[in-house]
């Protein structure tokens, strides 16, 4: 019952935000720290659809959520920067 | 995640590459130069990313030694559960991806004249600097405990040769002897690191010496993630550790590393292992280039990690005060990543972008028991890279044994990916 959703781990913000003005491509340097090796419990950040990352990161707010970080972060980016975010990262997969 | 050229991999295949190609070039010709000072998670993670985003810009790091061994994870060698080989790394990744490595400690940070001097005597040229060398131990600040002392009573805060001392002094203590700890107060290299340790001390200690004692003198009265940490000692060595918060022991005194004790306002401690992690400052380097002020640590500009005391130099990693963002790895690899990008900004003439940055710290209760700490830092409207309120924070208090295991898988998922994002 763990597992799938240890698979939804992303994480992240930025883009043109709303109050601070943060880029996307900067935040997701943090993200990459993590989830740059498709050999670990964490997932690997790749062939993911922009609906997949949004929906993921913005999953991650719901209660009773057993992860054990992912939500500790997404809970630090508003809306538009986990769009942003999500939106950098798909194209990233695209290139 | 690193795309180079043949020229730079024919380039790098030289290996370390002689100081008289680096030094040679003038200022305000051809590609911009950014020389790295430091070759742990900080300065190694800002050589990759500038690789990686910038090949328009010479990359050179400093190193001081030949390979880096991890201070995360240095816990799991001490309780004899992994070897030395496994937490160091080489820079061949480093020097494949086009970084120019160069062996040398630096000796002085020359803002004026844009030139990091080295202890041979070469100079090397920027245009802008990173410098991440990380602590220094405040030697003779506590009476009693010199660089001998370091041999005796082994801080091992650095991993390295200190490492495997206190690895090879805790599996030579005797039956029922006591493991004698001594954490500084905050600020210090890696919060939750002497409390991780402890744990893995008590497993060790458990399996081949269960009635070894382990007394923590502690130089703050609370540390991080202290619910779950003494949720699992409870729970895994009942009776085992003990910690005397500050208030219970007044501070530490003196050392005497002769008879193995540790003096503090109320009481003698002795021990049959004296792990002593004593205060820490910013490398002597930096402050001895004027880079600290008049403290220990290093201020900075916290949206550029710029040095207010030396324009064109940008501090990150255990060295500066980094807003609230902890002193650990982690922080210090993201910290480069970030510090890449405004590097990058700054020398093509544009402006600074600003991300969030995010921090996340697993240590281990028990090789397979986890816990984490997690935190979301952004600038804020006076500058400030503040910690985001009502985000971050520790995996939770009383979660079962599997939560306990897959934060524990998570523990090595996350080393592995760390390291290999830099290293790798």
């Amino acid at each position: 019952m763990f597992r799938p959703l240890i698979i939804l781990a992303l994480i992240c913000a930025g883009g043109a935000g709303l109050a601070q003005d943060t880029s996307a491509e900067i935040t997701a340097e943090s993200c990459a720290v993590c989830h740059n090796d498709s050999a670990t419990a964490i997932p690997k950040i790749g062939d993911r659809s922009f609906e997949e990352l949004t929906d993921t990161l913005t999953g991650f707010r719901q209660a009773g959520s057993t992860v054990t970080i992912m939500h500790n972060f997404v809970a630090g980016l508003t809306a538009r920067e986990i769009e942003d975010l999500a939106r950098f990262l798909s194209r990233k997969e695209e290139n | 995640m690193v795309g180079y050229t043949r020229r730079q991999a024919i380039v790098a295949s030289s290996s370390f590459i002689s100081a008289s190609l680096l030094a040679a070039p003038s200022l305000g010709q051809g590609k911009s130069r950014v020389v790295i000072v430091g070759g742990g998670f900080g300065g190694a993670s800002a050589a990759r990313t500038l690789r990686d985003i910038a090949p328009d810009i010479d990359v050179t790091l400093v190193v001081a030694t030949e390979t880096f061994s991890t201070c995360p994870f240095s816990n799991l060698v001490i309780a004899g559960e992994i070897p030395m080989s496994q937490i160091t790394f080489g820079y061949e990744a480093l020097i494949s991806a086009g970084v120019s490595v160069r062996r040398g400690v630096a000796t002085r940070i020359d803002a004026a004249r844009n030139m990091i001097v080295l202890d041979d005597g070469q100079e090397l040229a920027y245009d802008r600097a990173i410098v991440s060398p990380g602590i220094d131990l405040k030697l003779d600040e506590v009476p009693g405990y010199d660089a001998a002392a370091t041999e005796v009573m082994p801080h091992a805060w650095k991993a390295g040769a200190q490492t495997e001392l206190l690895r090879d002094q805790l599996a030579a203590m005797p039956e029922g002897g006591t493991f004698l700890m001594s954490v500084p107060n905050n600020p210090y290299r890696c919060p939750p690191g002497p409390y991780e340790r402890a744990s893995l001390v008590a497993h060790f200690l458990g399996k081949s010496n269960p009635t070894a004692k382990i007394i923590i003198l502690d130089g703050k009265d609370s540390f991080s993630k202290q619910p779950l940490f003494v949720e699992g000692w409870e729970r895994l060595y009942p009776g085992m550790i003990t910690h005397v918060p500050f208030a219970e022991n007044g501070g530490v005194l003196n050392v005497d590393p002769a008879a193995m004790t540790i003096e503090t306002a109320f009481e003698t401690f002795k021990g049959d292992v004296v792990n002593f992690i004593p205060p820490q400052r910013a490398a002597e380097v930096l402050l001895k280039s004027g880079l600290g002020g008049n403290g220990d640590w290093c201020p900075i500009d916290e949206a550029t990690f710029e040095s207010p005391h030396a324009p064109g130099v940008h501090v990150l990693g255990d060295s500066a005060v980094v807003g609230d963002m902890p002193k650990s790895g982690f922080s210090a690899a993201v910290q480069g990543a970030n510090c890449a990008h405004v590097v990058a900004s700054l020398l093509r003439g544009a402006a600074a972008e600003r991300g969030v940055l995010l921090n996340t710290c697993y240590s281990f209760v028990a090789p397979d028991y986890g816990i984490s700490i997690a935190g979301v830092y952004r600038v804020n409207g006076e500058g400030r890279l503040a910690s985001v309120k009502d985000a971050g924070g520790t995996s939770p208090v009383g979660a079962n044994d599997g939560f306990r295991q897959s934060e524990a898988d998570f523990a090595r998922s996350w080393y592995t990916s760390l390291t290999h994002r830099i290293f790798g």
